[in-house]
């Protein structure tokens, strides 16, 4: 994602770009559920698309994938214009957030008649039905696909948006209602499409754990707009939020460890955790030190800590942080 | 998920595919396929089966006691199969749309290359085979009923001519119908009260008695009209020359409402929420 | 009257100012109306007259008993002959159907298109024969019988009672219909039935394997 202006001349000559809007609008009656967004996501990068409910995500996935029309702007797919939907959707694979499925089918038999979709003759759709069950676990699944549990459908659902190996591959919360494998499986071989197909993913997802770990673009959306995006580590950095580090001391060691501490710049705040007498957690403040100068000062002090542990700013809390309002124009801060 | 990703015989050409797959026939097939073979249009064909038998035995008993002419029961078993034959394709297409948007399964199909007019040829065709299949139920029926070439002849020309222009007209504006709902219920009670708003009025004692109004309501409405076909060419045995008047409604609904079904489909919306 | 009712008659005349002059000529104005307007209304009553006089006509229903099978047409025939020295007016002839065996009524409009018919004048000891035809339609014994009525006013002749034994004759197979009848819903309810349970084993199995989570991949 590059938040340069998109220039017309770049963008033609760049076929790098995979997913390019400028000023992309959608609306429902009077309601803007996507607001003059302008994005660029390169091929072969996994893009995540971050919001809270009602931010516009699913509109935006819709807009790019020509289920809604654009009110406004302009849009791009692997260098197709959204007014040509027939090549845009000839390149791209898509997995909606609420995808049904004809229970009364088999899953080779779905598979075959989405391949035959996109144009393969019979054969080719069922070699590659075959090929896809196989690459997903569901090669010996004869039954019909009311009997698959959420996670056979999932995984279904991902092997018919691949079917036509796609250049662009928009994924609206694929791993809603999975158990923490199933998750951590569906990741996996996301990062390996985009690795070794090259397989551009526009990822829809409120798993921040997940896209931190394997999204190398984020945007983050909220109220039809893009407040923020850059890479994972921009996004923090800009965010504003804060870094933790929990120290446990030995009780009777507590008031002057908190003396200590709230002599330090470093500490912007300091609480105790009651659950576990002697813990104190110091938010950090990046800006006049960190966690090792808190820690320096208690060795200095005679405070020897039994425990000490540092956890940076996250993706969430820079989630929250922006989604929150705390930092409005972030976006013009990022990236650039 | 433990296999590599497959790079055998598919490829990102598929993808770099650009130009409009005319799929209707795939569309068509697996429509046909979901219909027949998940019960759905077995079960529809078994209820119009069961009417139809008793009908037909009841029909025959009080002709065989002089009650009924054998033209009356003929034209009996042959409206009832217009009216439910048409019934039941016209319950299937109002399905077709509004049934995949309500199962969330209709998203997947707009993001293929397919071009909307394809998917609702595809799904008119695979419920026009509800008629169809009404139709070869009820032609035995109508045969040994007849007991005569001639008002077979005239039974069977009534059923493919009349009753398939009469499904045609109704099968389309379900489909027309299902293509602007939003939901199955609304498509349904819609597809239903159009159907009932048109047949209603030349039911009523008041229009039917009226030399001026109740003939122009009953050619007016291309269900009426092809019952009314039947009735006269069938029971009254008034020449075929004299009914073609009965064959303009059905006629021409069935070319404006498939041209309707296939232009709304062009805007065929997702409908629900953000 | 009694006569505390004759005191309050006269105090009502006094009252309204009505004297026993006054109410002597409203009874002749009265009476000369009344007088003056009967031979008029006499004029018009004359048929009145006639209807006075009692209905001489016979009526025969033919045959006094028959059966018939049921789906079959029986010919009925009422001769009414005038008995009379006078030509009849116009009649009307009306056919009945009665059940005598049953509390359940009969619709005589099921067993004949029309249930009246007009009889021209006869003249005296002139007759004449309508034949009639009905058509039974439920089987047992029924009583007919015409009666024979002025269009309008009293008088009326009544016929003999025919009865009439209606044979049933409902056969298992009418019109061939019933083998086609059969086979075509267990046809096709058997292939319904088929398709039912091939789709209730698949979800079975399908059960089995969801349950397996297909290939041991654990999502």
């Amino acid at each position: 994602m590059n938040e340069s202006g998109l220039d017309g001349r770049v963008r033609r000559a760049d076929r790098s770009l995979a997913v390019v809007t400028e000023n992309l609008s959608v609306v429902y009656g009077g309601f803007t559920a996507v607001d003059r967004v302008s994005i660029q996501v390169e091929r072969g990068s996994i893009c995540g698309l971050l919001g809270p409910n009602g931010a516009g995500k699913t509109s935006m996935i819709r807009a790019l994938t020509t289920i809604v029309p654009a009110a406004e702007g302009t849009a791009t797919i692997v260098g197709h214009p959204l007014t040509d939907p027939v090549a845009v959707r000839s390149n791209i694979g898509v997995l909606p957030e609420s995808n049904g499925y004809p229970g009364a089918q088999t899953a080779l038999t779905y598979l075959r008649f989405y391949g035959q979709l996109y144009g393969m003759d019979v054969a080719d759709a069922e070699g590659r039905a075959l090929d896809l069950l196989q690459q997903f676990g569901l090669s010996n699944v004869p039954s019909r696909i009311s009997t698959f549990s959420r996670g056979m459908r999932q995984r279904l659902g991902l092997a018919r948006a691949l079917i036509h190996d796609p250049a662009v591959l928009f994924l609206d919360e694929p791993t809603l209602g999975l158990d923490p494998a199933g998750k951590e499986e569906i990741m996996v071989e996301l990062a390996r499409l985009a690795v070794e197909r090259g397989t551009t993913i526009f990822l829809c997802t409120h798993l921040l754990d997940e896209v931190e770990r394997i999204c190398d673009q984020v945007a983050i959306m909220n109220r039809g707009r893009v407040v923020a995006e850059g890479t994972v580590d921009e996004i923090i950095n800009s965010s504003g939020a804060d870094s933790f580090a929990r120290i446990r001391v030995r009780p009777e060691a507590i008031p002057l460890a908190d003396e200590v501490l709230r002599g330090t710049e470093a500490a912007r705040a300091i609480s105790f955790d009651n659950s576990r007498p002697g813990d104190l957690i110091v938010t950090i403040d990046s800006d006049h030190g960190s966690a090792a100068t808190t820690l320096r000062a208690l060795l200095d002090a005679g405070v020897e800590p039994q425990a000490f542990d540092f956890r940076g700013a996250r993706l969430s809390d820079a989630f929250m942080a922006i989604t929150s309002g705390r930092t409005d124009d972030i976006k013009e801060g990022v990236g650039s | 998920m433990t296999a590599a990703v497959p790079t055998g015989s598919t490829s990102r050409g598929f993808a770099g595919q650009t130009r409009p797959v005319a799929r209707w026939t795939v569309i068509a097939r697996q429509e046909l396929m979901d219909l027949w073979a998940g019960g759905k249009g077995l079960s529809i064909l078994f209820g119009f089966t069961l009417v139809l038998s008793i009908l037909a035995y009841l029909a025959s008993a009080d002709a065989g006691i002089n009650l009924l002419d054998a033209r009356e029961s003929v034209g009996l078993v042959v409206t009832t199969s217009i009216a439910l034959g048409t019934l039941g394709a016209m319950v299937v297409s109002a399905d077709a749309i509004s049934g995949e948007r309500e199962r969330d399964t209709l998203e997947a199909l707009l993001v293929t290359p397919v071009p909307r007019r394809h998917i609702v040829v595809g799904k008119l065709l695979a419920a026009t085979t509800v008629w169809v299949a009404t139709l070869v139920v009820a032609l035995p029926f109508a045969a040994v009923m007849a007991g005569g070439p001639g008002v077979m002849g005239d039974a069977v020309t009534v059923l493919l001519v009349s009753g398939s222009l009469s499904a045609a007209a109704l099968t389309s504006l379900g489909l027309a119908i299902s293509s602007v709902a939003m939901s199955n219920r609304t498509s349904l009670v819609v597809s239903l009260a159009v159907l009932l708003a048109l047949a209603a009025p030349s039911q009523l004692p008041a229009v039917r008695s009226s030399t001026t109004l109740g003939p122009i309501l009953i050619k007016l409405n291309p269900l009426s009209a092809s019952l009314r076909l039947a009735d006269n060419v069938l029971v009254r045995q008034e020449p075929w020359s004299d009914q073609m008047v009965y064959l303009i409604s059905p006629a021409l609904a069935a070319v404006v409402f498939t041209v309707a079904a296939v232009r709304l489909a062009r805007r065929l919306e997702l409908g629900g929420s953000r | 009257m009694s006569l505390v009712h004759r005191r309050v008659g006269r105090r009502a005349l006094r009252e309204t100012g009505m004297s026993l002059g006054t109410i002597v000529v409203a009874a002749l104005f009265l009476a000369l109306v009344m007088t003056g307007s009967r031979p008029a209304a006499a004029g018009t009553a004359m048929p009145q007259q006639d209807e006075a006089v009692p209905l001489e006509v016979a009526v025969v229903l033919e045959p006094p008993s028959t059966s018939v099978v049921l789906g079959d047409r029986l010919e009925l025939n009422i001769t009414v002959a005038n008995d009379g020295a006078a030509a009849t007016p116009p009649l009307v002839l009306h056919l009945d159907v009665l059940d005598p065996d049953s509390d359940g009524s009969v619709d005589p409009e099921d067993w004949t298109t029309t249930l009246t018919r007009p009889i021209a004048e006869i003249p005296p000891g002139g007759s004449t024969d309508v034949p009639w035809t009905i058509q039974p339609i439920s089987a047992g014994t029924f009583t007919v019988y015409a009666v024979v009525v002025r269009p309008t006013g009293p008088g009326l002749s009544v016929s003999n009672v025919t009865e009439v034994t209606v044979e049933d004759q409902r056969s298992l197979n009418p019109g061939n219909i019933l083998p086609l009848a059969i086979a075509a819903p267990v046809l096709v309810g058997g292939a319904l039935a088929l398709q039912l349970t091939s789709v209730r084993r698949s979800e079975r199995r399908g059960r089995g394997t969801s349950a397996e989570d297909a290939e041991g991949v654990i999502i």
